[in-house]
Formats: C-alpha cells, structure tokens, sequence
C-alpha cells in the first residue's frame, strides 16, 4: 500500500512506482523484441568469430574475418556505394517529402486522390514495378529518358548499365519509392499543428514564408530528427530493391551496396560467419553516424 | 458501408480457410508414406510437374509425394540451408551441384547406390557427362533432375528471305557468315542477338578449345589466350562487323529482338521455347550450338537429392519415385512439355517423343549433342568464379578502351584499307584488354580455391 | 486560399502525381494486355484491338486480312498453326481489346483466395498487436522515469541497425526448435512488436504538452488510465499512421512468409506472386493482373486511413 505523495491529499490507493509500471509497460514488446531480434543479433555476434558454412562445423578464427575484411577491395567499394547512396538519397529524399508535405495539407480538393497518388508507389511491390523503371533507363534509343532525351539532339546513355549513371538512376528509384513513407510521416506532425498560432501570425503580419520558418519548421524539428536518423538507418542496409534492378551488383560493381556484398558472401559464398562480421562492421559505422547526428542536432536545436 | 464490406471480408475469411483446411487434411491420409519434395519450379512448368507429382500419387497409393514450392533458386538455397542447420529438412530435394558438394561435405545425403544393384547397368541408359554429374565420391549422391542446354534459336523466314539456306550454321565460320548476309540484306535487321552472359562464354571458350577449370580442380583456366578470343569473337560480330546486339546484364530482354524479328539468331535456354513459342510470329527452328575448334555444349539444371534424415519408409517411397521420373517415357513427356533434355538416352525411342520430334525436329540434333556437352565444375567456388566472370564479361562489353579501338581500327581502315597490320593490332590491342578482365576474374577466384 | 495559389498548387500536384503513379498504370495496363503484347519492345500503353477466334481446341488470335458481308479472313497469328488462313463467319470472330480474362487466370493459377486470407490474418493480428504493445512501451519511454532506461532505448535502436539478413536464420532455427515453422505463429509472433513503431509513437507522445500530465497525476490517474484516457484519444492520427506502416509492411514482407512457411496451405500473397516470376521467364500479363488485385487492399485501406488526416484532430485546447 503506497501513500500518493504529491499533492496536499493523502490518497491510500494501490499505485505502482513509475519503475513498477515501466515493467509492466514494456514487458510485451521486450519480449518479443529479446528472442526475436536481440537474442539472434548476439547470436550473430558470436558467429562473426567463426568461419562456418552453415553445412559443416563451425569453426573458432578469432578477428580473422574483420581483418580479412578490412582487406578485401569489394569491402570498401560497397561501403563507398553505401556512402555515395546515403549522402545523396537522404537530403533529397526528405527536402523533397517536406515540400510535397506541406503542399498535400488541407486547402484544396482532390487532396485524397493526390495523397493516394504520392503514396502508391511506397506499397507497390518492386518486383511489379521494376520492369516499368527497366524499361525507362533501357540503355537503347526506345527507352522512355533516351527517348526524351533525343528530342534535345542529346545521345542515348546507358542508366544502369553505366558505372557513372547506374548508382544515381538507382537513387531517383528509390527516392520516387520512398517519398510516401516520409510524406504520411511529415503530414502527420503538420496536421496536428494547431492553426492558432498561423493565425495570429498572420495577424501580426507574417508571410506564408515566415510562418513557415518561424513556426512549422521548428515545430516539425523532433519529426525530421526522427526522420534523419530513420532514414539513415534504412538507407545505410538498402538492398532489396537494389537487387532487383541490378541483380548483379551493377556494371563494375557500381551499385553493391554494403548489404549486398554480406548477402552475396552469406548465401551464395556459404561464407556465414564473414557475413555476420560484415554485418557488424555496418552496425558500427551506423552507431556513429547516429550518434554523430544526434550531438550535431542538439547543438543545432532546442531539445 | 463499413459494415457490408467487414460481412464480405468475414465471409471471404471463412471460406477461404474452410479450402485451407480442406487442402491441410489432403496431405493427412492414414497408411501413405508422405514425402516432402523442395523445389523451385513454377508458372508453367510447375504445372507440368506438379501433374506428373498428381499421376504419380495417383498410379502408387501408398505414397503420397506433397511438392512444395519455393519460388526462385536463390530461395530454395536459404531454406535448404537454414533447414540443414534446424535439421527439419525435407525428404527429397532439387538442387545443384555445387549446393550438393556442400551437403555431401556435411554428410547430408543418403547416396541412391542403396537401392541400386547393378550401378554399371543402370549407368548405360544415361548420357555419361549427365550421370558422372551426380557421382561424388565414387556414390551416386544425387540423380537429374531438370537438365537443359543451351541452343541456337533460328529465324527461318528470315535466313529464306536473305538467300541463305534454312538449315541453321554450325561453325562460327558460317554463324558469321549468315548473320553478315542477313544483315547486307536486311539493313536493319541483325544476325545475332544475346546478353554477353556467363554460360555463352564458356560454351563459345570450350568450342575455342579452352577450358574452366583445371582437371586436378586447382587452377583457373579461362583466363587463357583461348577466352580472350572466343570473348573478342563475339565483340567483333557487334564492333567489327555491326551485325549483333547485345544487351549486357539485362536478363530476358534481348530476347524480344529475336522475338520481333530484328535479330536472326539468338542463344537460349532450350527451356525457353515454352516461353517464347506462343510469340513467334514467323516459321522458327531450334539447333545444336555452333562448333569451332572444338563441340561444347553446357548441360544446366538441377539434380535431385535425397537427405539422410528420412526414415527407411520414406527413403523407399522416394526412391520410387525419382525411379518413375526418370524411367524413359516419363522423361519424354517431362522433356516435351518443359523443354528440359530427357535424361535417359531411350526417351528418344519412346511414342511420346517421336512426336515431340516431328513438332520439332531441330530437337533430336540437340539431344544427341548431349555426348559433347560439359559441365560447370561442381564446387561452390564457382559461384563466384561466375560472378567474377559476369563482371568482366560485362566490363569487356561496355569497356570505352575497347569501343575505341574499334573505332580507331575503322577509321584507319578508311584511310589505308590494304594494310594487314591494322587488324592485327586491333586482335592484339582487343585481346589484351580483354585478357586482363579475365585475368582479374581469375585471380578474384583463385584466392578462393586454396 | 487565394485562387490563383489554388490553381498553381493543383497544377504542380497534378503534375507530380502523374509522375508518381505512372509505372502503376503501366502496371495496369499491362495486366490487360495478350502475352505478345506485354514484351513489345518499344511498349506500348494502351493494348491494341485484338481478334480472335475458336480454332481447335483453343481460343487463337488472328490477323485480318479480308471483312467480307458474312465471312471474313484471317491468319492465325504465332503458336503452332501460325501462318493458317482460316474464314470464318463474322459472327464467331471476337474483338477484344482489354483483357480482363487474365485476372481470372492468374486467380486461379494458385490458390489466391487463401494466399489472401493468410496475408490478411498475419497483417491484422500484427497491427493490432504492434499498436498495444507499442503504445505501452512507448508510453513507459516517454513520460516514465525508471533505471536503465537510455541505455535499454539505445539497446533497441541497435537492433534496428544490424541488418536482418544474418538474424534471419537463427530466428529460423528458435521457430523450428519450437515447431513453429509453416504456422500462423511463425507469421505472426516475431512481428508483434517493432522497434520502429515504438520509437515513432515515443517521439510523438514525447511532444505532448507535460501540463496534461501534471494535471492527470493530480487528479490521481494510474498512468494505464492517463494512456488510454488522454494520451491514446489524442493521438489517433500517429495510431493510424503506425497501424497503416504495419500493415503495409506486414502484407508485403516476402523473405520472411517465404522462409518459415512451406506449405501453400500458408503461403501469403507475396510469395503467391513469385510462382510467375521464374528463372527461365516471366508472365507478364498475369504477374501484373495478380500485382494489382494484391494491391487493392492497400490503397482502400491507406484511402481510409488518410481520411482521418483530412478530417483533422480536434484542436486539443492548450497553449504551447
């Protein structure tokens, strides 16, 4: 029996602590959570240890599979791949998602068929659409860009099959794919603004471009932090659409991507004690960039 | 609104798991020996397949083969490779060599000489390179399962337009020369189209007279004066004599030149005829590939294995049952109606094939090449001994230092087109080049043999 | 909105919109078009008129070469009788140009109606678990105090950041030393919670002004009641929001349904698709025909779920 203690009442009930209640509130998901993902990702810890084919026994190399790594010229060229596709997508990506965000607010009609618009692509499956994007970077005279591009006496590029122009064809795709995600996300925070405060700028005789800097974009600071570090952590592992555009790594290996190199090594090289060192290494590299973030947004911003 | 649609979605769920539940109890029937078969076979041949999985269960009461699907190759991989590590494996599986060396590796398999008495007998009716596929360690640890070759895909009409005969080339002589007349006469029409992939190249290698691999399995062999010149063979048919396309690291897509008419010829699977046929507009025929120095003929697929883990019933019924996929009247049927090579070398006497061979008659040609035919060394190196090779395959093709040598070679062509020097250069710069992308590939590959 | 800033702004929607939902009308337009016509090259959009006729056993396409009064000519088109002239009557030769058939066709080359209950029970069961159990964490995060609690967080966003292949199989491996494997539970459990969701609801609840807690705590709220009574009403738009990422993702998750189911008797509806998808060639028409009919369900229920955005939030009444 605990004696409520703020407050001038003393109230008898049964409260629980604030630790006693936190138990109990996580407990469902950190279970879930324990033995499905912590539990296996130390698993896979231990396993980048060892060298193990998954078929036969594994055995105990120690650092051997980060120093192998360290060395292999495929290593550094997907986590450069990787780089280039974060740095390039990430900006965009969410410049562009606020922009159509904001403009996708209340105000006009059709605003549920613009929405639904902007949004399909995140829900449509990639194997489906790919074949369309195939088709638009065909690296021959037919394919939809070069066939644009001929009007303006331009030559036909190679898109995908270009180490230059392969990797930035790739990101378009995948902004185009992920704009929806970051857009709901956006939209979300933007609606529940309230819309006092613009009128009482408006009021006072603030422009729309002010409203915008001195009230939505602060108010939407925790969101797009959210969203920057999501985002980074999604596109440091991006392979899955990649791979179906490129199966084979792109030309010169200019679209393998970090996570495609450890796939190729986990489950076409049977080399699975590598891949989870591989894998490891990404979660490092990950870890700091968080981190980097997040001090650079606290000095940037209020918390 | 709301509430009419939850009723129909309720409704729907209901039905739907009342059939779920009538195809969980099909596979629970009492007395029948019930085998799991993995695969990867879908669209229309798994159709084929899972209608001789049907007439089989029917015509063998007891047994009850339940195939499962699993999608694509890569797949069926993960989960054979995560059920070895859960040891819940299925019965019988399809699988491919290199993945087979691994399980044997592990002691995976149960090897079929078990249930073979006389192996030398049974041996005769299969074509040697496809029979010694299976054999690892002196045992029989896996049997064929979905062999195919490549061959040579051919626009009658448009050989018979150009004056040429419509019998197909055979030598990379007159492959050259028929796709040079096709093209003279046709100005926008081309003799060859293909994809620059892994399996042409080292058909057109081994015809050259090269070889993979060394026999002692210890040293890359493909990097060899003979790649450099089959590879710059077919660079020339596009940059030399402007009379192919190829379309590097684009998947089926070359395919719908030959398909539209405006390539003559194109290499591909001989699985790939039930895919395509129904879209030939014009009269077509299918041959054996070309020959050079050499015949060679890369024979693909899958085998099929049979894990340890299977109790003795299951074994037997399992047993029975890739002995009746592969007796020769059902290979002549799995063969007519997939395009899959039938394994047994009776299926050519077989009813059911004579008629396939009327329909097609480029087939028996291609069939009785199967004794020329080769395969990829069985170890999971060479996985990536053809990933590495895909990568200078493609950088060849779309190399900058290579298209400029062309163009150099034309220009002074131009200008000074007695002088034998000029190709000679061109050979030596192109095969240079060309040599140390293989060169890259190989050692990229050697690292791993030792 | 002043009218000349509507017009601008719908043109500029417009504009994009079309960009956006391009490669899905391809998609469907595709799905209507004969096999022949889906590989064309350069492709066309819109499927042209097709006509057909009965010629043995099976419907042939043919080309018309004469329309006389009652009987017209025509060549069979490609296959195995390519190049037959046939005359037939003009009543028996159909026109066809969108091919709505192959819907029906690729619904019933598998088993879709159970593919469809299976991906629509596993994405069901995830959301609403993903939002309870989410909820609660995300509460205990944001407005709790308790030991560990930064480094427990930072423990979760670390699982986000190793990637899923090499945890892949060792979940495989606890799901079978449970029996799990081709169960619903093997669908179903491992999703029930996500670091994701629980980090997006803990930075939205994390913005609600603290007065309304005070003000809760005074009145003597357990915190279950200030969830469910203040928090939870006032964010039905981040509830929604996350309820409609979990489904999303639930209904199109194909490594995982692929890998821990085996039998077609619990296969979702992204591996149905993969059976036209395969090494030696794709159906085209039908993969597409099946694409859209599985998406459907995702716009209606997105369609539905932005709904709530437009609606809007009642102002919650407090001064920041």
């Amino acid at each position: 029996m605990r004696t409520f203690r703020r407050g001038e009442k003393r109230i008898h009930k049964d409260y629980l602590s604030d630790t006693e209640t936190a138990f109990l509130f996580l407990l469902p998901a950190f279970l879930i959570i324990f033995v499905f993902q912590i539990f296996p990702m130390f698993y896979a810890l231990k396993l980048s240890f060892f060298r193990w084919d998954m078929i036969t026994p594994k055995h105990f190399v120690g650092f051997k599979n980060y120093l192998n790594l360290f060395s292999e010229k495929e290593f550094w060229q997907s986590l450069g791949n990787t780089f280039y596709y974060v740095i390039v997508s990430i900006p965009f990506g969410l410049g562009l998602s606020l922009f159509f965000a904001i403009l996708l607010q209340k105000g006009i009609r059709m605003l549920s068929f613009y929405r639904t618009a902007f949004f399909l692509p995140y829900i449509t499956s990639m194997a489906a659409i790919a074949i369309v994007w195939l088709w638009i970077f065909n690296p021959n005279k037919y394919g939809l860009l070069n066939y644009i591009l001929n009007f303006f006496h331009i030559e036909p590029q190679k898109w995908l099959q270009s180490p230059i122009l392969a990797m930035p064809a790739v990101i378009v795709v995948l902004i185009w794919k992920n704009l929806g995600f970051n857009i709901i996300i956006f939209l979300t925070r933007l609606e529940n603004i309230n819309s006092s405060f613009y009128e009482s700028a408006e009021i006072d005789g603030a422009n729309k471009w002010q409203q915008f800097w001195k009230i939505t974009f602060p108010l939407l600071t925790p969101t797009t932090a959210f969203l920057l570090t999501m985002s980074t952590i999604f596109a440091f592992q991006v392979f899955a659409s990649i791979y179906v555009l490129t199966p084979s790594g792109g030309p010169k290996n200019a679209t393998t991507t970090i996570i495609f190199y450890l796939y190729k090594n986990a489950y076409q090289q049977f080399r699975m004690g590598y891949a989870s060192a591989i894998a490891y290494v990404t979660f490092f590299i990950i870890l700091i960039i968080s981190l980097i973030q997040k001090k650079l947004m606290k000095t940037n911003y209020e918390e | 609104m709301i509430i009419v649609g939850g009723v129909a979605f309720i409704f729907g769920f209901f039905q739907a798991a009342k059939r779920g539940d009538k195809i969980n109890k099909e596979n629970a029937q009492k007395n029948q020996t019930k085998i799991i078969f993995w695969h990867a076979m879908g669209g229309p041949l798994g159709k084929v397949l899972d209608e001789m999985i049907d007439e089989f269960n029917q015509t063998h009461p007891d047994i009850y083969i339940v195939p499962q699907s699993m999608g694509n190759y890569n797949a069926l991989s993960q989960k054979l490779l995560a059920s070895a590590i859960a040891k819940n494996q299925p019965v019988l599986a399809q699988a491919y060599e290199a993945w087979i060396a691994k399980f044997v590796k592990g002691d995976l398999l149960l090897p079929f000489n078990k249930f073979i008495t006389n192996v030398e007998d049974f041996k005769k009716d299969f074509y040697p390179v496809i029979f010694e596929d299976n054999v690892y360690k002196g045992k029989l640890y896996s049997l064929p399962f979905n062999k195919s070759t490549p061959i040579l895909y051919y626009n009658k009409e448009l050989f018979k337009k150009s004056g040429l005969s419509t019998s197909p080339p055979q030598t990379w002589d007159d492959f050259l020369m028929y796709s040079k007349t096709i093209n003279k006469k046709n100005s926008n029409k081309l003799g060859y189209v293909g994809a620059g992939t892994v399996s042409d190249f080292e058909c057109f290698l081994v015809q050259n007279g090269g070889k993979l691999l060394s026999d002692d399995g210890k040293t890359i062999l493909f990097n060899s004066k003979e790649g450099a010149e089959a590879l710059q063979f077919l660079l020339d048919m596009k940059y030399l004599h402007h009379v192919a396309d190829y379309y590097i690291g684009a998947g089926f897509q070359f395919q719908t030149d030959f398909i539209t008419g405006r390539a003559s010829m194109m290499i591909g699977s001989s699985v790939s005829r039930i895919y395509i046929e129904k879209n030939l507009m014009f009269n077509w025929g299918m041959a054996p590939l070309l020959r050079g120095k050499n015949k060679g003929v890369l024979i693909y697929g899958t085998n099929i294995v049979l894990f340890k883990n299977a109790t003795d019933k299951q074994q037997r019924a399992a047993w029975e049952f890739v002995q009746w996929f592969l007796s020769p009247k059902n290979q002549a049927k799995w063969a007519a109606q997939t395009g899959y090579l039938p394994a047994r070398i009776s299926s050519l006497k077989t009813k059911e094939f004579q008629k396939t061979i009327k329909n097609y008659p480029g087939l028996k040609k291609i069939i009785m090449g199967l004794k020329d035919g080769f395969v990829d060394p069985r170890t999971a190196v060479w996985f990536i001994a053809r990933q590495n090779l895909e990568q200078a395959i493609n950088n060849a093709f779309l190399s900058d230092k290579i298209i400029s040598a062309y163009k150099n070679y034309n220009s002074s062509l131009a200008s000074d087109p007695k002088n034998p020097k000029l190709k000679k250069q061109l050979n030596t710069r192109v095969q240079s080049i060309i040599k140390e992308e293989l060169d890259k590939a190989a050692k990229k590959t050697q690292k791993w043999l030792e | 909105m002043k009218m000349i800033w509507k017009i601008l702004l719908h043109l500029v929607l417009a504009v994009f919109s079309f960009i956006m939902i391009m490669p899905f009308v391809w998609m469907i337009l595709t799905s209507l078009k004969s096999p022949a016509e889906s590989i064309e090259f350069p492709p066309k959009w819109i499927p042209a008129a097709k006509y057909y006729v009965s010629y043995g056993n099976s419907t042939e396409e043919i080309i018309i070469k004469e329309k006389g009064n009652d009987k017209w000519k025509g060549i069979i088109k490609a296959g195995r009788n390519r190049g037959k002239v046939l005359t037939i009557k003009k009543e028996e030769v159909h026109k066809k140009q969108f091919l709505w058939e192959n819907y029906l066709k690729a619904w019933k080359s598998a088993p879709f109606g159970l593919y469809f209950f299976n991906s629509f029970f596993t994405a069901v069961v995830t959301t609403v678990a993903q939002l309870l159990t989410s909820a609660l964490a995300a509460y205990a995060f944001a407005k709790l105090d308790f030991p560990f609690k930064n480094i427990l967080f930072v423990i979760l966003l670390a699982t986000l950041m190793v990637p899923k292949q090499v945890i892949l199989i060792p979940n495989y491996v606890i799901l079978a030393k449970l029996g799990w494997i081709d169960t619903y539970k093997a669908l179903t459990v491992p999703w029930l919670a996500s670091v994701f969701s629980i980090y997006f609801m803990r930075q939205y609840f994390e913005s609600i002004p603290k007065d309304l807690f005070s003000a809760a705590k005074i009145d003597g709220c357990t915190h279950w009641q200030t969830l469910t009574q203040i928090v939870i009403p006032l964010s039905t738009s981040v509830f929604v929001t996350t309820g409609l990422f979990t489904f999303i993702a639930s209904w199109n998750s194909l490594l995982w349904p692929l890998i821990v189911t085996n039998s077609p008797a619990m296969r979702t509806l992204q591996v149905g698709l993969t059976v036209f998808n395969q090494e030696s060639g794709t159906n085209w028409t039908q993969l597409m025909a099946a694409s859209t009919f599985s998406l459907a369900p995702l716009i209606i229920v997105f369609f539905l779920a932005q709904k709530t955005f437009i609606e809007g939030i009642a102002a919650s009444g407090l001064k920041e």
